[in-house]
């Protein structure tokens, strides 16, 4: 039971991934939240033609809508009555508010309730099962394994065309990748996974397996495909270690795989090696050291024959020629004392052949 | 009949119309802005960045007490401000990247606590998640004066700021040079941001107030092209949209309220796209009909003109068919030729013939001084 | 006002911006006279516009100092004036003509004091001094690339500052637009006033600007027109893109 849930949870969260990568880079990044909500009339709808959930017509519904939503959005904003972000906003609302409110009105005789359609409720997810080969197996798992192999096919299948045409979509059009219908292609994949995964992991948190690890991932590589792999690893670990965390704290499963996805985010985005905010504070810190040193150095180079060597070479002097604080000061002579560019002689600091040729090539760009 | 009887009498009601009313014109004041600073998705993020912080507020104090809970979702709301903003700030993920981003993390945290505090012995999160959905029919009288507290609060910060707002709206850094400091305008901004969203939250619900600050400014933008105008438009479509949905979601069971008031809040938006007197789209058309029918009306003008300098007798008529095969592609030519016989731009000394009278070669004058075919 | 006295109205000193890892602008050295038409001549990516910008402090600068008439900007604001490039704002916001030149008067309101009578009536003397006043009313999406330009330009002329920072004033407006506004830049110029233009067009170099800036990362040279404006110092400027302009405008250059 456990280990079927986490593989739900996996599944999910790689069907995910896929579209989420894309959308990701073409900041299109909430197109997705939109999409998930817009969805819930048509599951409604769908739901009702056969009072199932299991039958094909939530997902046409739910694609229906979705294109609903993705092309009245886009004519807004091409008409030039709203900007692109606020065609967005204003349309998804009451494509939602319209599922809700369906929802409500039948729920005497449906079992279907928001909180499920909108939350999510992976425990519940092995109940509900089928014979494939002989052998009992989830149905989510097999509908998820299903969204996994069809994403996963398109990615590998069209990668170039997404990738020139995420990044340079005049090119794209040159090399006859047209990218209106590469774009229409993602939008009806995330749609498809968003309503493939609403039950498990609820149609709010699609956005965090959609756009979390890709996210995270993005702040480690710049490479595309590695983008894909890191994002892939991400997905995993966080749906394993969030349903053990849900487990243990008897806590709903959603939530807790987008709250370790989170703290693998805030993770990466203090301690990556590339871009996290350590290593450029120590960037920083490096930068402002060097210049230190090079402006110190250059002093001492320019006073180094002068009669007054005595007085412009010492520490007091130093410290009244340069604002840095004392302490901060002795740092930077100390270190370049210890690379050999100065010599401390009776509290007089002399500029080394080694320290003048290195001034030099310092302040000669 | 009986609903408006209910709203003056009704105790319960006349709170929730209330509430409501006054909920709607903050955030439609403040929305118009942030549909102007594109930041029309930000609202939703930091609504759902809310729920960490209720839940948070609740499992520290015990109580449900709504101060609490509100301070509780603000806190988590400027904390999500200020991630959007170091996040977009310090890394290569883009503004939609870093709302959605803090939207589903602070969210999912949120549900976390939530599904963890509802299986906790001794308590109950009722009442808790009616933050995702919003409840009208629990708006009390304590929750229509914190309500009109803060609404307060807000219209007379936006009116202090207008000046502010509005230069650093339309042009940051200009305003910036002008000695106005980008990140305290940004800091009111986002405060009365947070302060809207949260007293929102127990009425429209996470999921759904932003529509509340986006939908009415959106629509407000369709009928004039002055900002104070459309701040003002924006506030009380929200008022009424906030008004008349949580009536309706209050007069019948099983309606809940944030769905209903969005759907009035859209139904708003449609009408005023398709009749909004500035930009909608019927205006729009028939600006466009009327630019094609002036220019159709020049090219004829142009065309006597060019066959009276043409002939040698300059006074002598011209057959409207004559004239339709130098203007082809002129819909309703006869009646366009009387039109401007009835202006007295025309003669008409025969049947069916025409030819310029003074006032029309006067016409035709200014015309070609003015730039030919498309004046007006 | 003592302070306007000062020959020397922009001092920049070892200016250095850098993006990423790579620098725009690269110890910059530049010195303004008070009174001077300049213009700031380059090629795309010269960093022109970043140099108007870390004058003003609009993007951090890694190091160097920038001075107006001896003061850092903070305490001259009310003497500095800019105009940004067209296409820096959003020109479907909801607003009119005369709207967009009265926020000129903003920053000598300061915080919350509303603007009035006072500072419309301003407003209109400068719509009329960029001979827009007949549009005063108009939405400012119904204006042509010009009219904007020229809204712009009365807006800074209601801050009645002593330094003016125009960023490509000329870009795609049209020639009588462009000669209305060389007219209120010379009339700025009689009355004292500095003007430090970003310009793109070299045909014109010599007809408009008294100094000039030649750019390319470094500062190649700067200093009267008469004396900077040289083959020699063009070919630095544009490197190899130079033969291929070069035909067109020797007889332009000194």
């Amino acid at each position: 039971m456990q280990s079927e849930i986490i593989i739900i949870a996996i599944l999910a969260s790689l069907a995910c991934v896929i579209p989420g990568v894309f959308l990701l880079l073409r900041k299109m990044a909430l197109i997705s939240d939109a999409i998930s909500h817009a969805i819930l009339p048509g599951i409604v709808i769908g739901y009702l033609i056969k009072e199932s959930l299991n039958t094909p017509y939530p997902i046409i519904g739910a694609v229906v809508f979705a294109m609903i939503m993705v092309v009245t959005s886009e004519a807004l904003h091409r008409s030039n009555l709203v900007k692109p972000d606020t065609a967005i906003a204003v349309v998804f609302p009451p494509l939602f508010s319209l599922g809700v409110i369906l929802v409500s009105l039948l729920a005497s005789n449906v079992h279907l309730d928001t909180d499920a359609v909108l939350l999510g409720e992976l425990a519940f997810a092995p109940l509900d099962r089928m014979i494939v080969f002989g052998s009992s197996v989830p149905k989510s798992l097999v509908k998820m394994l299903i969204i996994v192999i069809i994403n996963l096919a398109v990615a590998l299948f069209l990668f170039k065309e997404l990738k020139v045409s995420t990044f340079d979509p005049i090119l794209s059009k040159s090399l006859g990748f047209p990218p209106t219908l590469l774009h229409y292609l993602l939008m009806l994949m995330t749609s498809i996974t968003a309503v493939g995964a609403f039950d498990s992991v609820g149609a709010v948190l699609v956005l965090a397996f959609m756009i979390t690890p890709a996210a995270t991932a993005l702040l480690l590589t710049s490479s595309l495909s590695l983008m894909i792999v890191l994002s892939f690893g991400l997905a995993t670990a966080s749906s394993v270690l969030g349903v053990l965390l849900a487990l243990r704290l008897d806590a709903g499963i959603s939530g807790a795989i987008s709250t370790v996805m989170g703290g693998f985010f805030i993770l990466a985005y203090l301690f990556s090696p590339t871009s996290g905010m350590v290593t450029k504070m120590r960037n920083k810190m490096r930068i402002k050291n060097e210049y230190a040193l090079s402006i110190v150095m250059y002093h001492l180079l320019n006073h180094s024959t002068a009669h007054d060597m005595a007085r412009e070479c010492s520490f007091e002097h130093l410290a009244d020629q340069f604002s840095y604080p004392e302490r901060y000061l002795k740092k930077i002579v100390n270190k370049a004392i210890e690379k050999g560019y100065v010599e401390e002689t009776n509290a007089v600091f002399l500029i080394t052949e080694k320290g003048k040729n290195e001034a030099i090539l310092r302040t000669d760009y | 009949m009986s609903l408006l009887y209910d709203m003056v009498f009704d105790y319960t009601l006349r709170n929730v119309a209330l509430g409501t009313f006054l909920l709607g014109l903050g955030s439609g004041a403040v929305g118009s802005f942030m549909t102007l600073r594109r930041q029309s998705l930000l609202g939703d993020a930091i609504a759902h960045a809310t729920l960490p912080g209720v839940a948070l507020a609740y499992m520290l104090t015990s109580t449900k007490d709504p101060l609490v809970l509100l301070l509780g979702a603000a806190i988590a709301g400027v904390l999500g401000i200020g991630a959007i903003t170091a996040i977009t700030r310090t890394t290569k993920i883009d503004n939609d990247g870093a709302n959605g981003i803090i939207l589903s993390i602070f969210f999912g945290f949120g549900l976390l606590l939530l599904t963890y505090i509802q299986k906790l012995p001794k308590s109950s999160q009722a009442g808790l998640d009616r933050f995702i959905f919003g409840q009208a029919a629990t708006i009390i009288a304590k929750d229509v004066v914190i309500i009109a507290i803060v609404q307060v609060f807000v219209l007379v910060v936006l009116t202090l700021f207008f000046k502010e707002f509005k230069s650093s709206t339309f042009d940051p850094q200009s305003t910036t040079v002008m000695g106005f400091n980008q990140k305290i305008i940004d800091a009111i901004f986002a405060t009365l941001l947070v302060a809207v969203i949260v007293v929102g939250l127990q009425t429209v619900g996470v999921i759904l107030i932003s529509a509340l600050l986006i939908t009415p400014a959106a629509a407000a933008r369709q009928w004039t092209h002055s900002l104070k105008t459309m701040v003002i438009t924006s506030a009380l479509f929200s008022a009424v949209s906030g008004m008349v949905g949580s009536l309706i979601s209050a007069s019948r069971n099983n309606l809940p309220t944030g769905p209903m008031i969005v759907l009035v809040l859209t139904a708003f938006l449609i009408v005023s796209f398709l009749f909004g007197a500035k930009r909608g789209i019927v205006i729009k058309k028939i600006t466009l009909i009327k630019r094609e029918r002036s220019f159709d009306q020049n090219r004829i003008m142009l065309a006597l003109d060019n066959l009276a300098q043409s002939h040698s007798d300059s006074s002598l008529p011209h057959s409207s068919q004559t004239i339709g095969l130098m203007v082809q592609q002129v819909h309703g030519i006869k009646r366009m030729l009387n039109h401007l016989t009835q202006q007295g731009l025309l003669l008409q000394p025969e049947e069916s013939s025409y030819i310029l009278s003074k006032e029309g070669e006067l016409y035709v004058e200014r015309l070609k001084n003015e730039g030919g075919l498309y004046a007006k | 006002m003592d302070i306007l006295q000062n020959n020397i109205a922009i001092e920049v000193e070892d200016l250095t911006v850098a993006y990423h890892h790579t620098p725009v602008l690269w110890d910059i050295d530049v010195s303004i006279e008070k009174g001077a038409i300049s213009a700031i001549i380059g090629p795309n990516g010269a960093g022109k516009s970043t140099l108007l910008k870390s004058m003003l402090s609009l993007i951090p600068i890694s190091s160097g100092t920038i001075s107006f008439f001896g003061n850092p900007l903070k305490k001259m604001r009310r003497h500095v004036a800019y105009v940004p490039q067209r296409s820096e704002v959003d020109w479907d916001f909801p607003t009119t003509v005369v709207d967009v030149v009265t926020m000129g008067s903003y920053g000598a309101l300061g915080w919350i004091t509303p603007p009035g009578k006072k500072e419309r009536k301003l407003a209109m003397e400068a719509l009329e001094k960029v001979g827009m006043e007949a549009f005063a009313n108009r939405q400012i999406r119904e204006l042509s690339g010009g009219q904007q330009q020229r809204t712009f330009i009365a807006r800074a002329l209601v801050q009645d500052a002593s330094i003016y920072l125009m960023d490509e004033p000329f870009a795609g407006v049209d020639a009588a637009t462009e000669q209305s506004i060389i007219e209120v830049l010379r009339e700025l110029r009689a009355n004292g006033k500095t003007l430090v233009i970003v310009h793109h067009d070299l045909l014109t170099v010599k007809e408009y600007f008294t100094h000039v800036i030649l750019l390319n990362v470094h500062t190649i040279a700067s200093g009267p027109v008469h004396t900077t404006f040289t083959t020699e110092n063009l070919q630095k400027t544009y490197k190899g893109k130079f033969n291929a302009l070069k035909g067109g405008i020797d007889e332009l250059i000194v």
